[in-house]
């Protein structure tokens, strides 16, 4: 077990053990393996020295003593969240986390906007659209009306042709019978 | 040891979601100075960490319903109160723009010589270490800080911190080295 060799910790990126063994939480077979590594290495034998030190210090970094009425306005303030409707528990998480993020405050005005101008785009799009005649229907309405036009013009021609013709039929009659 | 804890923990929020109170009293009295002392160490002010922590367990309380012992509740709880403490030292940050640490007031300035048994320059020795630590743990970058909090005064393995942190565990050797080497560079001449 003492004749394992360790590799350095420090240049394998495992200091890790090194912190372990400051905290005196390295299991007994790694701890040994170590502390025959320190033996003969400076680096981690320093660096090990430093890390207690700090460990040793950080224990009078003490915290203060609690209240005593914690106890007291927890209880209160779960009675009042208990007397709180249902949807409002629910809603309430949501609320705080969203007033937590102040990135979210002008996404939210976004978002608002852009779901009123959805609906007012939904809502335009159910009103029936303007009929709009094809241009190609207006071209043969007036093709009609200009071929009914013709054909009345041609008709009269034709009818003054034959009032014409009676005349001057009637005209020539007349002069024979002169 | 910590099966068994799990396991009591555990046993007592299913308790409380199937509606008994008296087993939150007892989760309370479990869990009620590691998680204050955890944010007070963090935001390095103790009326705010008190109400951090309250905030901490009537989330616990209002989720009681939906519980389940998919993980240690410890992680659970103190994910919950590292993500209250950061979120309230960048709010603070936010709010106060980049601000020196001599116009910052936290309690341990305020703290008084109450000991006794000691003489008042032993005494006035150990505020002023206290503060040395203090700063110097105010200087870590938070995810440093909260990761040596919980590995040097809650005695959690790296597993469980980064699964509080929501990181991989070899980011939490490597946050702890950071951090510690800091604290090392920082506090050179207390050793």
């Amino acid at each position: 077990m003492h004749n394992t060799k360790m590799t350095c910790p420090l240049q394998t990126d495992n200091a890790d053990v090194l912190l372990d063994y400051c905290a005196r939480s390295l299991d007994a077979e790694r701890k040994a393996m170590l502390e025959l590594h320190m033996k003969s290495c400076g680096d981690c034998r320093e660096m090990a020295a430093a890390q207690s030190e700090i460990w040793s210090a950080l224990d009078s970094y003490d915290a203060e003593p609690i209240s005593a009425d914690f106890d007291r306005k927890l209880y209160a303030r779960m009675g009042e969240m208990d007397r709180v409707p249902a949807w409002e528990r629910f809603w309430a998480p949501v609320r705080e986390y969203l007033q937590g993020q102040p990135a979210w405050k002008p996404v939210l005005s976004i978002a608002a906007a852009s779901a009123v101008l959805l609906v007012v785009i939904a809502v335009r799009s159910d009103l029936p659209e303007p009929v709009m005649e094809p241009s190609s229907t207006i071209i043969d309405v007036r093709d009609v009306e200009q071929a009914e036009h013709v054909l009345e013009d041609l008709e009269m021609l034709r009818q003054f042709d034959e009032g014409s013709s009676t005349d001057s039929s009637g005209a020539n009659a007349q002069k024979e019978v002169l | 040891m910590a099966v068994a804890t799990l396991e009591r923990d555990a046993e007592l929020m299913l308790r409380v979601r199937d509606g008994d109170t008296e087993s939150f009293t007892l989760l309370l009295e479990r869990h009620r100075s590691p998680v204050i002392h955890f944010v007070y160490r963090m935001v390095q002010n103790q009326s705010v960490a008190e109400e951090l922590a309250q905030e901490v367990f009537l989330r616990v309380y209002r989720s009681r319903a939906n519980y389940e012992p998919t993980a240690k509740f410890t992680t659970w709880l103190f994910r919950i109160a590292s993500h209250l403490a950061l979120n309230w030292i960048r709010d603070r940050r936010h709010e106060r723009g980049q601000e020196s640490l001599d116009q910052d007031t936290p309690d341990g300035l305020a703290r008084q010589v109450s000991d006794r048994g000691i003489s008042k320059e032993q005494a006035m020795v150990r505020e002023s270490k206290f503060e040395e630590i203090r700063r110097a743990i105010h200087c870590l970058p938070e995810k440093q800080k909260a990761a040596v909090l919980m590995h040097k005064y809650e005695e959690m393995e790296y597993s469980q911190i980064a699964a509080v942190l929501e990181c991989s565990e070899s980011a939490v050797k490597s946050l702890l080295f950071r951090a510690y080497e800091s604290l090392r560079a920082r506090l050179a001449h207390m050793a």
